[in-house]
């Protein structure tokens, strides 16, 4: 009898926890993955990609049509950070597997549906690493997708138009997982297309989780520069807005 | 692995600065051996064997019984004041930092000037700790650090305007120099013309000079005749003194000083920001801001949600908590000790708490009712058997009592 109260207390509490549990989606969900190096691993292919020669040799395969390192690599890219798109690559016949682990490189789970019909899975495009509190996440969709899930949530998810899907995503400090895919009117899902946006601490030029002096000397040498690990606003241009967002988030660190 | 990759791709990113930042530099105080009770006075700190230096931070302690800190600014190439620059009077430690956004410190160079001001005679130091940086790129160079001693006399000084007395006797002499547009050697001004005048009393008084610089042990410069009051226009921001000084007829040589404070500059550009810009009202969020005043400092920041006040604070944060769903406006305004403001706005949107993944309630429902039906079995069968023993056992009692 005892027995009997004692698992069903704990049926009960464990239904109580389902209730406060989060998922990737969730506002208050945090990442606190930093193991991962902001775009290692990444396919790029972005028609116009472009990044320095000291990025290149950390992000793998360069398959833009338009790629162009400057000569001898310059110390601050222009566009500073590229938008990386992770092109999924579904294997042929399925048999499930993949998965994200590994540090965040993107990777594609691939599914088919009871029915034998297989959906092409959506693309994924994010700026990353990035110095803003949300991104607009968006790729492309093939015509017969109905929604987009993201993070296992179709909420918020826009279709820009027949072959492009958008969504406003809050990011969190730290490595923000990503896990999309698509699904059709009839129910059939696509392989999982997954990926990680790096949201820095505004301030921390050296990437050390805390602003402090070291950040500022930093800081300086980038001033009235393009440089994007000084660039908290993104605007393009290191100045004293910048030098406030840096002051704001003084000391600060997680 | 992967974080020492990341560690690479900065350094690559920074490699021709790092190149520089080499060597070891030391950074020590220089400043007067003797000064007099009262008295203000400048110590500098250097640096030598500096290479490639944009950033300092000096960290220090005083002995504060003797000295009380009056104040800080960065001098060479450095014009900025750093985040997190303060001092703790109480416990004698300050902490000061600068940087400069154009040329950098080499070899051996000034950063930054400290005033102080003796309270009591006696023995004071001043003591840079380990924990100071001399930063080139994000290197710290620092090697070394350094002590200065002082010597505090026990003649006193005055620190403050002298009132005017009424009478004074032939034998002694009075001094009081003061200001009508800078009265208060202690508070921060916007105008930067000075008008000065001076009453000296007892003595018979041969010639009167005056000066007007930067510097609280500063010389007189200038003669003037036929006049007790002057103006002058301090052409930058800072601290300012004006020299009186006097040769009397027993051919004796005094001087009084007065302190003038000027900030005519505004804040640099404020631009406050939020952790999160879109979030559920249960979500704690932060609101953050911060610059920086190169001469005065930050005194306070106010902050407004949708217009309305709802804090004047030092603090750099404001926790956003109860706030209604809908979209709300951040202003956010510091002022310096002189009041030059300058404000900045930013906007974050409560939302609605988002679905939570409900719980099927029957599920739930069974689950309870399971519950109170295993409770309910349990003390029914309880019940049941505390009853049969009492009727079992009765019987037996009343054969004894018989």
């Amino acid at each position: 009898m005892l027995v009997v109260a004692v698992v069903c207390l704990a049926l009960l509490l464990r239904s109580v926890d389902i209730v406060f549990a989060t998922d990737a989606s969730s506002a208050n969900f945090q990442n606190f993955n930093s193991t991962f190096a902001p775009g290692a691993n990444i396919n790029q292919a972005s028609t116009n990609y472009k990044v320095d020669a000291s990025v290149e040799w950390i992000v793998g395969t360069q398959n833009s049509v338009n790629f162009t390192v400057p000569p001898g690599g310059v110390p601050f890219p222009d566009p500073p950070v590229p938008v990386l798109t992770v092109v999924p690559s579904v294997s042929p016949g399925g048999g499930g597997g993949g998965g994200g682990g590994g540090g965040g490189a993107p990777y594609t789970q691939t599914t088919t549906t009871p029915s034998g019909v297989t959906v092409p899975p959506p693309t994924i495009e994010v700026k990353t690493p990035t110095w803003k509190n949300h991104h607009v996440i968006g790729g492309k969709r093939d015509v017969t997708s109905a929604a987009i899930w993201v993070n296992s949530s179709k909420e918020g998810v826009q279709f820009v138009d027949h072959l492009r899907w958008k969504k406003d995503m809050p990011l969190f400090l730290g490595y923000n997982d990503l896990s999309v895919h698509a699904e059709t009117a009839a129910g059939n899902k696509s392989a999982v297309v997954g990926g990680q946006i790096h949201r820095m601490l505004i301030g921390d030029v050296n990437v050390s989780r805390r602003v402090d002096d070291a950040d500022i000397s930093l800081f300086s040498r980038a001033w009235h520069k393009y440089t994007f690990f000084a660039d908290f606003n993104e605007d393009g241009l290191v100045d004293d807005v910048d030098l406030s967002l840096l002051a704001s988030h003084w000391l600060n660190y997680y | 692995m992967r974080l020492l990759v990341l560690l690479t791709f900065l350094t690559s990113i920074f490699a021709p600065l790092q190149a520089l930042a080499e060597g070891s530099a030391s950074a020590y105080p220089t400043g007067p051996k003797t000064v007099n009770v009262g008295q203000d006075f400048n110590v500098v700190i250097n640096v030598s064997n500096a290479k490639d230096v944009d950033t300092i931070r000096m960290n220090g302690s005083y002995t504060q019984d003797f000295l009380e800190y009056k104040g800080a600014k960065p001098t060479g190439v450095f014009q900025n004041v750093s985040p997190g620059t303060y001092v703790d009077q109480p416990n004698g430690i300050f902490s000061f930092g600068a940087f400069t956004l154009s040329s950098h410190a080499n070899g051996v160079a000034p950063l930054a000037v400290l005033t102080f001001r003796a309270k009591k005679a006696g023995k004071a130091y001043i003591q840079l700790t380990t924990t100071s940086r001399l930063l080139s790129a994000g290197e710290d160079q620092l090697g070394s650090v350094g002590r200065l001693n002082i010597t505090i006399g026990e003649t006193v000084v005055p620190s403050q305007p002298q009132p005017v007395p009424e009478k004074v006797a032939p034998d002694e002499l009075v001094i009081s120099l003061r200001s009508k547009t800078h009265p208060d050697p202690e508070s921060w001004y916007t105008a930067s013309k000075v008008a000065v005048d001076w009453v000296v009393l007892g003595k018979i008084v041969k010639k009167t000079y005056i000066g007007f610089n930067e510097s609280p042990e500063g010389r007189v410069e200038t003669e003037v005749f036929n006049t007790t009051g002057t103006t002058f226009d301090a052409p930058t921001d800072g601290v300012w003194y004006v020299h009186l000084g006097v040769d009397l007829k027993d051919n004796t040589h005094e001087t009084a000083d007065l302190r003038i404070q000027i900030d005519r500059t505004d804040p640099r550009p404020i631009a406050p920001n939020v952790d999160q810009t879109l979030v559920p009202a249960s979500i704690p969020n932060m609101l953050r801001y911060g610059t920086v005043d190169d001469a005065s400092g930050i005194a306070r920041y106010e902050v407004y949600i949708d217009n309305k006040l709802v804090t004047s604070t030092v603090s750099t944060e404001y926790k956003l908590v109860n706030q209604s769903v809908g979209r709300h406006e951040v202003t956010v305004k510091a002022f310096d000790r002189a009041e030059n403001s300058v404000s900045g706005k930013t906007e974050f949107e409560v939302v609605a708490p988002p679905k939570i993944a409900a719980v099927k309630p029957p599920s739930v429902l069974w689950l309870w009712l399971i519950l109170l039906a295993v409770v309910a079995t349990s003390l029914i069968v309880n019940y049941w058997i505390f009853g049969k023993k009492k009727t079992i056992k009765r019987p037996v009692r009343r054969r004894l009592k018989s």
